[in-house]
C-alpha cells in the first residue's frame, strides 16, 4: 500500500514505487533524464523536487503524478494577487474547471 | 540579506540560465513561451481587457497551465510574467512551498512583503530571459548607460527595468539604477563596482528622491507619461551625501503609463571594479536586492 499522503513524505514515495517496479536509482535517473544523484538526494530528503521533477518522475515510472504525490495535485499561484478582480478570478475559475475536468475524465 | 538568501537568489538565477542553455538558447531573444511549450504547459494569453493578476501557474496532476496577462500590451512585461510562471515551474522546494499555502499562493507585485519563493521566481526569469554570458558580451559592445540597456531589453525582448538591473548585477563598471515616483524613490539597485565608490547610505522605499534633475523630471507627470528621456550631470555627493564627489552621468526616463521613472547613474570615465578589497557583506546591506516589480 503506497499511503503516504503529503508533499513531504514524497521522499519515502518515490522510494517505495521505485523499489515496486525493481528499478534501481541509476536506472530511474536514466529514465527521467536526470543525475543518477539526485534520486538519492529525493529519497534521502536532502533535496526538494520541483514541479518538473514530479512530472518526468511520474512519467518514467508510468504513473500520475497525483499517484506519485499520494494525494490529488492541485495547486495555483498568482503572481500580484493582490489586483486579482472578480473577472480575474472568473478567467481563472474557468481554466481550473476544464482541468479538473479533464482529470475526473480519465 | 542573509548569505543563505543570496545563495538561493544566485542558485535560482543560474538554473535560469541553465534552463535557456538545455533548451538550446545560445544567443538573444530566450522565448519562455517556447519552453513552456516543449514542456507541455498549456499557455493562455488572458485578454487584454481582463485586468488583474499579471501571472498565474495551475498544476493539476500531470497537467500545468500558464496564464499571462496581455492588459500592458508590453512585450518585455508579458514575457518576464511567462519567465517568472516558469521559475515556479523548474524551481526546486516550490510545489512544497505553493502547496503550504494551502494550494493557492499569495504573492504581491511591489514583493516589498514579497515571499522568498517570488523573489526567487523573478531571479530565474531574469536568468532565464538574460543570461550572465550574453548580457556580459552584449555589454562588451554596448555604450555604459541608458542606451546600452535600452539596447539590451531590446535584443533580450525585455523591458527596460528588467535589463537594467541584469545590466548592473553583470556590469564591471559603476552603475546605479533608482526607480522612482514622484519625489519617493520606490526601490533602488547598485553594481558592486557602484558599492565600491565610498560608503554608501541604505536606501528604504519612500526615501525622499534628493535634489536632483530627476526629482525636477518627477515633478511634471507628462515627463513620466510620454516616457521622455534626458540626461545631465550629477555626483555622488548629490544623490547621496557620500564625502567623494565624484561626478557621474545621471540619465533619467519615464515609463509611461507605469507612472514610475527610472534613472541610471554611471559613468564611462569611472574604472571598472576600483574596491575588489572591500567586504562584501557590509556592502550587501547598503544595497538593496533587486527587484523585478511589475517588470517596468
Amino acid at each position: 500500500m503506497e499511503s503516504s499522503t503529503k508533499i513531504g513524505s514524497f521522499a519515502v514515495r518515490l522510494r517505495e514505487i521505485r523499489e515496486k517496479r525493481e528499478l534501481s536509482q541509476s536506472a530511474l535517473a536514466r529514465l527521467s533524464g536526470m543525475q543518477p544523484s539526485a534520486i538519492a538526494h529525493f529519497e534521502a530528503g536532502r533535496r526538494k523536487p520541483s514541479f518538473d521533477n514530479i512530472r518526468e518522475l511520474a512519467k518514467a515510472l508510468h504513473i500520475t503524478t497525483d499517484h506519485l504525490m499520494g494525494e490529488k495535485v492541485s495547486a495555483t499561484a498568482f503572481r500580484n494577487e493582490s489586483e486579482l478582480t472578480t473577472r480575474d478570478r472568473d478567467y481563472v475559475q474557468g481554466i481550473i474547471d476544464m482541468m479538473l475536468a479533464k482529470r475526473d475524465n480519465r | 540579506m542573509s548569505t543563505v538568501g543570496k545563495f538561493r537568489l544566485q542558485m535560482a538565477t543560474q538554473l535560469g540560465e541553465k534552463v535557456a542553455k538545455d533548451f538550446g538558447f545560445t544567443q538573444f531573444h530566450i522565448d519562455p513561451l517556447l519552453i513552456a511549450r516543449e514542456k507541455g504547459i498549456e499557455v493562455f494569453a488572458k485578454p487584454a481587457d481582463i485586468k488583474g493578476v499579471s501571472g498565474v501557474i495551475i498544476f493539476v496532476n500531470d497537467q500545468v497551465s500558464l496564464i499571462y496577462s496581455t492588459e500592458h500590451n508590453n512585450r518585455g512585461f508579458e514575457n518576464f510574467s511567462i519567465a517568472h510562471e516558469l521559475g515556479h515551474y523548474f524551481l526546486p522546494g516550490h510545489p512544497e512551498e505553493i502547496k503550504a499555502t494551502g494550494g493557492q499562493h499569495i504573492s504581491r507585485a511591489d514583493f516589498t512583503q514579497g515571499s522568498s519563493i517570488e523573489i526567487e521566481a523573478d531571479h530565474f526569469a531574469s536568468g532565464l530571459l538574460m543570461p550572465s554570458s550574453l548580457v556580459t558580451g552584449f555589454l562588451d559592445d554596448a555604450q555604459v548607460g541608458i542606451e546600452g540597456i535600452l539596447a539590451l531589453a531590446e535584443a533580450a525582448h525585455s523591458s527596460a527595468t528588467a535589463a537594467a538591473i541584469r545590466a548592473a548585477q553583470c556590469s564591471p563598471y559603476p552603475v546605479a539604477i533608482i526607480v522612482s515616483q514622484r519625489d519617493t524613490i520606490a526601490y533602488a539597485f547598485f553594481s558592486e563596482g557602484f558599492k565600491g565608490l565610498d560608503s554608501l547610505p541604505f536606501i528604504r522605499r519612500g526615501h525622499p528622491l534628493p535634489p536632483s534633475m530627476t526629482r525636477t523630471f518627477n515633478a511634471k507627470p507628462d515627463n513620466v507619461l510620454r516616457a521622455e528621456k534626458i540626461c545631465g550631470e550629477t555626483s555622488l555627493y548629490d544623490w547621496f551625501g557620500c564625502t567623494k564627489r565624484i561626478t557621474l552621468d545621471e540619465e533619467v526616463l519615464g515609463l509611461g503609463a507605469y507612472g514610475y521613472t527610472l534613472t541610471i547613474l554611471s559613468s564611462e570615465d569611472l574604472p571598472k571594479d576600483i574596491d575588489e578589497g572591500s567586504d562584501e557583506d557590509a556592502q550587501l546591506e547598503r544595497s538593496w536586492d533587486p527587484k523585478f516589480a511589475y517588470n517596468r
